[in-house]
């Protein structure tokens, strides 16, 4: 009869334990993995983080694209006391977040308890008219274009509003920390209880080394904005070898706090460009859309300005560092790198605009509505004599709305030939311009480099702003 | 014999639901691949299977979709009118994305994904 009552207490002990601890941990991802792949590129953050749950007393739950088999065997040896551990689906997904808005609708987490949320997939860059952005959910179905995620299951991180704003209304102390590329837009979550931590821009791919560095940064006592700010400032992957496949450090870190904030507004928009470099893999490159749309008059004039702004805010910055500030970093380097690396970047735009390359977002209105408004892109991609010759007898049909289908075409067709009289070498733009951008292959490691600057010029702007707002905010009060 | 009517069962199943189930009114995200046919462009959805859903585009976008003839694309379209089964037509459509299809999936990576419902028109 002892050992019973023993094992009873014990366990009595143990569930008491379990279910009042004041913190949730939820780690949810690994979308956008190629089908039927042994690994995903998230399993060392995964691992981290079964690490770190070893050591903490918070309610954890797991939601990790399945299938792969080594993803699995981490989930399965290292997350044994999950209350829930199930592959990264709609639903899977949608039980965690709905799980938590239930728990603080019923009080099983109270005023003053925390959850972080941890997002470690594929992230899109955010389209026009959204909010935050989609990540991947669930496998690839092809080769992952990673600036738009075409070709995987998406959800948008919007769909996390409710816990939000219940976080704010019920004084929950929420953390959301997003690893994925584009995670910046993720910031938008942020709210007087909602810490938002991103590992790069929302114009930026991110890299793995944030995600496993701040898994391993966390510990008992931090504060979120300890973990980001220790992060971003060693975070720093060695293997910058292009032709390794391993990604630079070229993103921007992101923080909701007000000086992270702050430093987004000032120094993020205009150092963007030169964080961009040129990768022959069409779908992770960013530098000859950024060439591309920096060709067109207007795309040059912003350029110009942004340019002016990021000298302008570094000295100033070097003007109060100088008088405030013990450690200000030598900032000569940076202004010299950028200053250098706008002049490779406009070299290759003069040779775009030779081409003619900036009209090719030129809009031609066709129609009387703007379905019939077309790109001059798409008007260069259009076959219009195979069209022509196919739809041949609409020209002579006695239906004026087939006449004017066949119209549309002979319309087309004399645009076409217009753009091409004015700028022959569109004819093969796509191959020219290409060639041309592999010479931009050296820009991996200047970008590299400048990321590197940043981050110094980063740690000491915060460290200058705290100086003035030291209020609380959600990241410095979600104590770990 | 239990196993026949099992699959007579699971097919006459399928087979209601592949043709009961009307596509409602609304904005939807879709992966298609677009072919021309004859006046009119389409935007075709599980392309050469029992599943396949052709949508038919406005002629007003003849120019914009000529561009990706016999393409994988993704785009947002809104349907104003009932479907007829598995054809439909488009009122509108959004930017457009280039796909890279995957010929290992029976769908080729196409698919449709309601984003919003509104009443049809008649």
């Amino acid at each position: 009869m002892k050992y019973p009552n023993l094992l009873t207490i014990t366990l009595l002990i143990f569930s008491s334990n379990a279910f009042s601890s004041d913190c949730n941990i939820s780690f949810v991802g690994g979308g956008g993995e190629p089908v039927n792949a042994r690994k995903t590129i998230f399993d060392p953050s995964l691992s981290a983080l079964g690490s770190y749950l070893q050591n903490t007393k918070c309610n954890y739950s797991l939601s990790f694209n399945g299938g792969h088999q080594e993803a699995d065997a981490i989930m399965k040896s290292q997350f044994r006391n999950a209350e829930t551990k199930k592959p990264f689906d709609v639903v899977n997904y949608n039980e965690i977040i709905n799980g938590y808005i239930n728990k603080i609708n019923s009080g099983a987490i109270k005023d003053g308890e925390k959850i972080l949320l941890m997002i470690d997939s594929h992230g899109a860059k955010p389209t026009g008219g959204e909010k935050t952005h989609d990540i991947s959910i669930g496998d690839a179905t092809a080769p992952l274009n990673l600036n738009d995620l075409s070709n995987s299951p998406k959800i948008n991180l919007s769909s996390l509003n409710a816990l939000t704003n219940l976080a704010a209304a019920k004084g929950i102390k929420l953390g959301i920390v997003d690893f994925s590329c584009h995670s910046g837009a993720t910031l938008d979550l942020a709210n007087k209880n909602t810490c938002v931590i991103s590992s790069t821009g929302p114009n930026h791919l991110g890299v793995n080394v944030f995600s496993e560095e701040f898994i391993k940064n966390m510990k008992p006592g931090k504060t979120l904005e300890n973990v980001f700010l220790e992060t971003r400032r060693n975070s720093i992957s060695k293997n910058y070898d292009e032709s390794s496949g391993n990604y630079p450090n070229s993103t921007f870190p992101m923080i909701s706090t007000p000086e992270g904030l702050s430093i987004n507004r000032d120094l993020y928009p205009n150092i963007s460009p030169y964080l961009y470099y040129y990768n022959p893999n069409g779908f992770e490159d960013k530098l000859g859309d950024y060439i591309i749309h920096a060709s067109s008059d207007k795309g040059l004039c912003m350029r110009e300005n942004q340019f002016n702004k990021l000298q302008s805010t570094i000295e100033e910055f070097r003007a109060i560092g100088a008088l405030e500030m013990n450690n200000m970093p030598e900032l000569a380097r940076i202004k010299e790198l950028l200053k250098n690396y706008k002049a490779t970047q406009d070299r290759y735009i003069k040779f775009a605009r030779t081409i003619g390359i900036q009209e090719l977002s030129h809009i031609e209105h066709f129609g009387k509505t703007a379905k019939g408004d077309v790109s001059w892109r798409e008007i260069l991609e259009t076959n219009y004599e195979k069209r022509l010759d196919d739809l041949s007898p609409l020209a002579k049909s006695k239906d004026p709305t087939q006449r004017a289908v066949y119209q549309q075409y002979v319309d087309g067709f004399n645009k076409q030939k217009e753009i091409l009289s004015k700028y022959p070498k569109l004819k093969n733009y796509k191959n020219i311009f290409k060639q041309q951008m592999n010479e931009m292959k050296g820009t991996f490691k200047i970008a590299n480099d400048i990321s590197l600057e940043e981050r110094k010029l980063y740690d000491v702007m915060y460290e200058n702003l705290q100086k003035k707002k030291s209020a609380k905010n959600p990241c410095n009060d979600f104590v770990l | 014999m239990d196993n026949m009517n099992r699959a007579s069962i699971t097919f006459l199943l399928l087979t209601f639901f592949q043709f009961s189930s009307a596509y409602a009114c609304g904005d939807y995200l879709i992966s298609a691949q677009v072919r021309a046919e004859n006046e009119y462009f389409v935007l075709i959805v599980n392309p050469g299977t029992i599943s396949e859903i052709r949508l038919r585009a406005d002629t007003d976008y003849n120019l914009k979709l000529a561009a990706y003839e016999n393409r994988f694309i993704e785009t947002k379209i809104k349907m104003i009118k009932e479907m007829d089964r598995t054809r439909g037509e488009i009122e509108s459509l959004g930017s457009i994305t280039v796909l890279v299809p995957d010929p290992k999936l029976v769908d080729q990576g196409t698919s449709m994904k309601l984003l919003s419902k509104s009443d049809c028109k008649k």
